[in-house]
């Protein structure tokens, strides 16, 4: 080592500051400096070239072509990756607003039903009877007879209008069913209301059950 | 695919807090405000995928060389890219966009490298050969030597510590300034002049040794 500036404490400084000089990064003064140096400075002419060697090296890895297959593969993976995050129309704002209306609809239909149902049920059973009796006046409403546990239930129809006279078998008392407005005979069964948004994971259902007392007899 | 519209989460925040530094890679069309960013920002992905496109190159080189191999660097640049819509809305678009995604790329990079901690060290063949441009041409022996180069160079750095290697990858392959370099990685002026000077040292020393060991071994 015959360079006193690499063979003493200044050695790292010096390198470093070759280092520095090998990239362009230091000032046009330092390197100029530095140059002068260099120039009867064999050993440190030896770290100088095996640097720029080294930088070159790295400036070929910097200018080494790039598959462009590879960078397609990375767009067709960020854009399917964000298309798979993409927001479903049900998270706009407007939609839950209206599905909210919706169901605050559907509440006051269910309202409006079950306070038919009771305005309506005993006009029913009128209108059972007089299809059974015509022309006679309806009987006196008797009070609704406590349901034994251990009976089947039975439909509405049948012990609303009883004693059909014998007849070929028919599904449904058509004659009965016309006397009955349509409205509360809905009331007796359960209804189930379905509000179905763009999104087939958003289903709002309102579901009204009749009161229990719907299936007992109304008249006997 | 549809490409239709979708909006980036925080839409209209504020801007980031990222420094404005003009990007080494200005030539290529990457500094200066990107009004892409404003048309991704409400909603059009055509423009998010012209980011992308703008900008994939660098990401993945500066990926590529921090991370060594060319699968994990795709991961990388993916996540990259992911980080920058979800940071649509934070970001100004009258500002470049190198910056920002210089920093994020290093900070993905790094997170991918810890989780690779215990994985194997690159081996030097596999540095370059995935990309590698098919031997021939005019001048196949010449061809052959810059190959040769590109690998040790490769895995020189692969070799160097993390903070160096992310300081000389941003001022001697993607051509930042040391200034600009300190602004991406948060750090000082002066401690990356040091970074980048070690690192050219070892990267000089990693050369003279795997060549003068091949010396050594053909004599």
């Amino acid at each position: 080592m015959s360079c006193p500036h690499l063979n003493d404490a200044r050695r790292e400084p010096r390198e470093l500051e070759l280092a520095l000089w090998a990239g362009g990064d230091l000032r046009a003064a330092e390197a100029a400096r530095l140059e002068e140096h260099l120039a009867g400075c064999p050993e440190c002419r030896a770290l100088a070239e095996g640097l720029r060697r080294s930088q070159a090296g790295l400036a070929a890895l910097a200018a080494e072509p790039i598959d462009p297959e590879v960078l397609a593969r990375i767009r067709r993976g960020v854009l399917e990756r964000l298309e798979e995050r993409r927001p479903r129309p049900a998270a706009a704002p407007w939609l839950y607003a209206a599905a909210a209306a919706l169901a605050l609809a559907a509440l006051a239909l269910g309202l409006w039903l079950q306070a038919s149902r009771q305005g309506e049920a005993p006009q029913v059973a009128e209108i059972a009877e007089g299809a059974r009796e015509p022309g006679s006046d309806p009987p006196p409403p008797a009070p609704a007879p406590r349901r034994d546990p251990s009976a089947p239930r039975l439909p509405r129809r049948e012990t609303a209008a009883p004693a059909p006279p014998p007849a070929p078998p028919s599904p449904e008392p058509a004659v009965q069913r016309a006397a009955v407005p349509p409205a509360p005979e809905a009331a007796t069964e359960s209804i189930v209301i379905q509000i179905v948004s763009d999104d087939p994971d958003i289903v709002f259902y309102w579901l009204v059950e009749p009161e229990e007392n719907a299936d007992e007899p109304v008249s006997s | 695919m549809d490409h239709g519209d979708w909006t980036p989460a925080g839409g209209g925040a504020a801007a980031i807090r990222m420094t404005a530094v003009r990007p080494a890679a200005e030539a290529a069309g990457g500094g200066g405000a990107d009004p892409a960013i404003g048309r991704a920002l409400a909603g059009d992905a055509r423009a998010f995928e012209e980011l992308v496109r703008r900008h994939e190159r660098r990401v993945y080189g500066l990926a590529r060389r921090l991370l060594g191999r060319p699968e994990d660097a795709e991961d990388a640049a993916q996540e990259t890219f992911l980080r920058l819509f979800r940071s649509l809305g934070r970001l100004d678009p009258a500002r470049p966009l190198d910056p920002y995604l210089y920093r994020v790329t290093v900070n993905v990079c790094r997170d991918h490298g810890r989780r690779r901690r215990l994985r194997l060290a690159v081996p030097l063949e596999e540095m370059t050969a995935a990309e590698e441009p098919a031997a021939g041409g005019a001048d196949p022996a010449a061809a052959a030597g810059l190959a040769e180069e590109r690998r040790i160079a490769a895995a020189a750095l692969s070799a160097l510590p993390q903070k160096q290697r992310a300081a000389l990858v941003l001022r001697d392959l993607q051509g930042l300034s040391t200034r600009e370099v300190a602004e991406v990685l948060g750090s000082t002026e002066v401690t990356v002049r040091t970074q980048i000077s070690r690192a050219r040292l070892k990267v000089r020393e990693f050369r003279d040794r795997v060549l003068g060991g091949r010396k050594e071994t053909k004599s």
